[in-house]
């Protein structure tokens, strides 16, 4: 694997819920145009440090954060960053599909207005580009105007990620995003982000190893809030140095 | 033993709720059976005539509508400001809770305070006289509590999930309300609004000394006049007339438009709902 440039570095960052430590002092650096994998048991800390990369655990006033998360070198928790424009550059796939109760259209459409896109035709342009990007194309194109809430799951999900890459974003944040998928649901989005990768830094967080083993190039074991090990996937599953990853990734606890 | 008990505690609930609805169908019954017969096109679009023992409601009806309006007009839109600022933006603390404590006890002042506050600011203080802008600015005042509560648990039961998504896209606070919290949570904000305004709109005590007229032979022109309203006149028919045995069927036909009134604005609350949740399923 060559080596590429590195995208985003956490920097001893850690992560307070009111009293309770969720984080402790993280360092971990995320390379360019790369699929790093965050894998360890419930509760070890990796959707909030997901979380932690463009924000999003501001809405929960009880959150406090110290460290530094840098984006292409710049401290993205620093006074000069507008979070409006970060969260622009850091795209984020959710857990659950989470489509908003609208049209297929809109739903796309309504993240390109809000960063400036108003031409109609150009909206339509980008919509049916992303779709087509997500493989939702053939199935959608002739109901754009209906609920996004007819779709199924799966098809629900890839529209989330049309929606996420359809403002052209750096990083694309994944938030386990096939947990509430069927397997060949879960095998599309999973070949759609081997395709995304030529375009965006994805960090993916999963409960699933056979996942992160078969779609990352890095790996990082979070257990209690730390960061265990990190390192190319192929080593971390094949040859790990901490004994806590060997008993996880052998399912000895999880 | 244990069985018994469990019978007894069903019977004595079902009883409740027998009663709650007997204590409805009675009075809805007693009121459509004397009212049926007053009730005409006369009734409706006349003015009361021969010191009321005859002729119809038509200002009254008139009357309450405007005032309900007026209420509408200026509860809505700071009804639902103050819930969206406290469900979106006020962080909890000292302040947020004092906030909500003090609409919560006004919810439960009596509606005869709201009319002699309404006397003191608007009517004297404010200098709008007794007209249907003091009436329905106090009643605005009385409905204001029951709009912030129920919008701000509409908006409190939009799916976080939504808010979420938005700020991933790099919306704003206040896109992400406009765009995508408030239109979810339009139908239940709509319902709720409704609902507090047809309470309102039936309510006696606050037009009392606001703006509500004895008898009026002309409908207001401005928001400066007074007005007739139909609680008002079913109060003056029912207790205040000098002939109270020889028009109560009248008051039988008020009370039953008012009734009507206040049930017609819930039955489009309700099928305003309905219809936006059947929308949004699909």
């Amino acid at each position: 694997m060559s080596p590429t440039k590195e995208k985003l570095l956490s920097k001893d960052l850690s992560l307070f819920y009111g009293e309770k430590q969720a984080l402790e002092r993280i360092h971990l650096s995320i390379l360019e145009r790369q699929v790093t994998a965050v894998i360890g048991p419930s509760g070890c800390g990796k959707s909030t440090f997901l979380r932690c990369l463009n924000r999003l655990n501001e809405l929960n006033p009880r959150v406090r954060i110290e460290g530094e998360v840098l984006l292409d070198g710049q401290n993205i928790y620093s006074k000069e960053m507008d979070v409006v424009q970060l969260r622009k550059k850091v795209g984020m796939v959710f857990q659950k599909p989470n489509p908003f109760p609208k049209t297929i259209y809109e739903n796309i459409a309504y993240g390109l207005r809000i960063n400036g896109v108003r031409e109609k035709s150009r909206i339509l342009e980008i919509v049916e580009r992303s779709l087509i990007q997500c493989g939702l194309w053939e199935e959608v194109k002739d109901r754009l105007f209906s609920s996004a809430l007819e779709l199924s799951g799966g098809q629900q999900q890839r529209l989330c990620i049309a929606r996420a890459i359809s403002i052209e974003p750096e990083v694309l944040l994944m938030d386990e995003p096939c947990s509430a998928l069927d397997p060949i649901a879960t095998y599309r989005i999973e070949e759609l982000i081997d395709s995304l990768k030529e375009k965006y830094t994805i960090v993916l967080v999963t409960h699933s190893m056979q996942q992160a083993a078969r779609v990352s190039d890095y790996t990082a074991f979070f257990y209690l809030g730390k960061l265990i090990e990190y390192g190319p996937t192929k080593q971390i599953f094949t040859n790990p140095q901490e004994e806590l990853t060997e008993s996880y990734i052998t399912g000895r606890f999880g | 033993m244990k069985n018994l008990e469990e019978v007894i505690g069903l019977y004595t609930l079902r009883l409740c709720a027998f009663l709650v609805v007997l204590a409805i169908f009675v009075i809805l019954y007693d009121i459509l059976v004397q009212g049926m017969p007053a009730i005409s096109w006369e009734f409706l679009t006349s003015y009361p005539r021969e010191g009321m023992t005859k002729g119809g409601i038509w200002p009254a009806v008139v009357g309450t509508v405007y005032v309900t309006l007026i209420t509408a007009i200026c509860s809505i839109p700071l009804g639902v400001g103050a819930a969206i600022y406290l469900s979106e933006y006020a962080r909890e603390g000292w302040t947020t809770r004092v906030i909500r404590s003090s609409i919560r006890n006004l919810a439960g002042v009596p509606s005869i305070v709201y009319g002699l506050f309404g006397v003191a600011l608007f009517v004297e203080g404010l200098r709008f006289g007794t007209s249907v802008l003091s009436a329905g600015l106090t009643l605005g005042l009385l409905t204001l509590p029951w709009i912030i509560a129920t919008a701000e648990e509409a908006l409190k039961s939009v799916p976080q999930t939504y808010r979420e998504a938005s700020y991933a896209l790099g919306a704003t606070k206040w896109q992400t309300i406009r765009s995508q919290v408030l239109p979810s949570a339009f139908p239940g904000i709509l319902t709720g609004t409704i609902l507090g305004i047809s309470r309102a709109a039936g309510e006696t005590a606050p037009i009392l000394f606001t703006g509500a007229a004895f008898y009026l032979p002309h409908l207001p022109s401005s928001p400066f006049d007074q007005f007739m309203a139909l609680p008002y006149h079913l109060f003056n028919l029912s207790t205040q007339h000098h002939d109270i045995e020889g028009v109560r069927h009248l008051a039988y036909g008020t009370a039953m438009v008012l009734i009507g009134l206040v049930l017609a604005m819930n039955l489009v609350a309700i099928l305003i709902r309905y219809r936006l949740r059947k929308q949004k399923r699909n």
